[in-house]
């Protein structure tokens, strides 16, 4: 038995490994095939033809710029979101409800801010001060018109005066 | 996974998967149906392609599932009937086609569906017995066992149409 008679046994039987079998389909594809093995021949050739057989070209959808749905990521970041709307809505309301422990009063606005409080007060004694200089300028200015024009002083100056010339003629 | 990493890792087996389904359905435009609708599915879960280390044996299991469901279909609603499967040709009729090569397809395309698909693998895709038994979820000595079968099956079906053509011949003289 030769060498193709044995590989061709052992083809049959399954036992020939892809090596043996390449051999076998080049001797299938040559020209020195022997009259006894022709009959094969164009089994090895069917499965060459086979080997030509293409697929069509696969028509792929469109890949989309947006990303797929993560579930892996929404699922904490939405329990994340839960967690703070909840703690928002239990704090605070209560904090806006509760009265303040400090609360001052300055010219009938309520401050809760004890600095907030101080530098308002500052402020508006600052103008009261300033409001009170301005009102009381007229008074002042009346008053030293009153002593400028005050008769006793311009006689006792005029008397002065003459007695002054008398005294340097002498 | 991307779209290039799709092509080359998963569409480089488009042929082989084609191949598959063609001889499978033993339909043409059915397996190219059948070879888009698989590469369709395959996309859309192509996140979760990543982890699969063979994806030859993979895609090609993922076809002959596709195909096998797709027979099962067609035989229970009565568009294809058993014998299109299992029926070998009437060497006489094949002796009257001129075309050889047309004859062995067809006494290929006889063979049951898994020793069709075994010798397929073997034969025309060049495939070891181990990842065909991982691609079919067989043992390797059961690969064999088929192999062998639908071989010895192809070589009685050969000689018989030998016999008859030189029958024929002696006829004719």
């Amino acid at each position: 038995m030769n060498e193709i008679d044995k590989l061709l046994n052992d083809y049959f039987e399954g036992l020939t490994s892809i090596e043996e079998e390449k051999r076998l389909k080049q001797y299938f594809e040559s020209d020195r095939v022997k009259p006894e093995h022709r009959m094969y021949k164009t089994l090895f050739a069917a499965f060459s033809q086979e080997r030509e057989w293409t697929s069509p070209p696969a028509r792929l959808p469109r890949e989309s710029k947006r990303k797929p749905f993560n579930l892996k990521l929404w699922i904490p970041l939405s329990g994340a979101v839960a967690a703070c709307g909840l703690l928002l809505f239990f704090t605070t309301p209560f904090s806006r409800f509760q009265k303040p422990d400090y609360v001052v009063i300055v010219n009938g606005r309520h401050i809760t801010n004890a600095r907030e409080a101080r530098c308002y007060a500052d402020r508006m004694f600052f103008e009261a001060e300033k409001e009170m200089k301005e009102s009381f300028r007229p008074v002042i200015r009346a008053r030293q018109i009153t002593q400028n024009m005050d008769a006793d002083k311009i006689f006792e100056g005029v008397h002065k005066s003459i007695t002054d010339r008398q005294t340097q003629e002498k | 996974m991307d779209a290039q990493q799709f092509q080359r890792q998963i569409l480089c087996y488009s042929d082989k998967m084609y191949r598959m389904a063609r001889s499978i359905l033993l339909d043409e435009s059915g397996a190219e149906d059948a070879f888009q609708d698989l590469v369709l599915r395959l996309w859309e879960r192509r996140d979760q392609l990543d982890i699969i280390e063979n994806k030859q044996a993979f895609s090609l299991t993922s076809m002959r599932n596709l195909c096998v469901d797709l027979l099962r279909k067609k035989l229970e609603y009565g568009g294809l009937t058993a014998d299109i499967v299992s029926s070998a040709p009437d060497p006489q009729q094949e002796l009257e086609e001129q075309d050889s090569l047309h004859n062995i397809h067809r006494l290929i395309d006889s063979l049951p569906e898994l020793q069709r698909t075994i010798v397929r693998m073997k034969d025309v895709e060049e495939i070891e017995i181990r990842e065909i038994a991982q691609i079919l979820y067989m043992s390797e000595n059961a690969v064999t066992v088929n192999l062998s079968r639908a071989r010895k099956k192809l070589r009685d079906m050969i000689v018989t149409i030998q016999q008859s053509e030189e029958k024929q011949y002696e006829r004719n003289r």
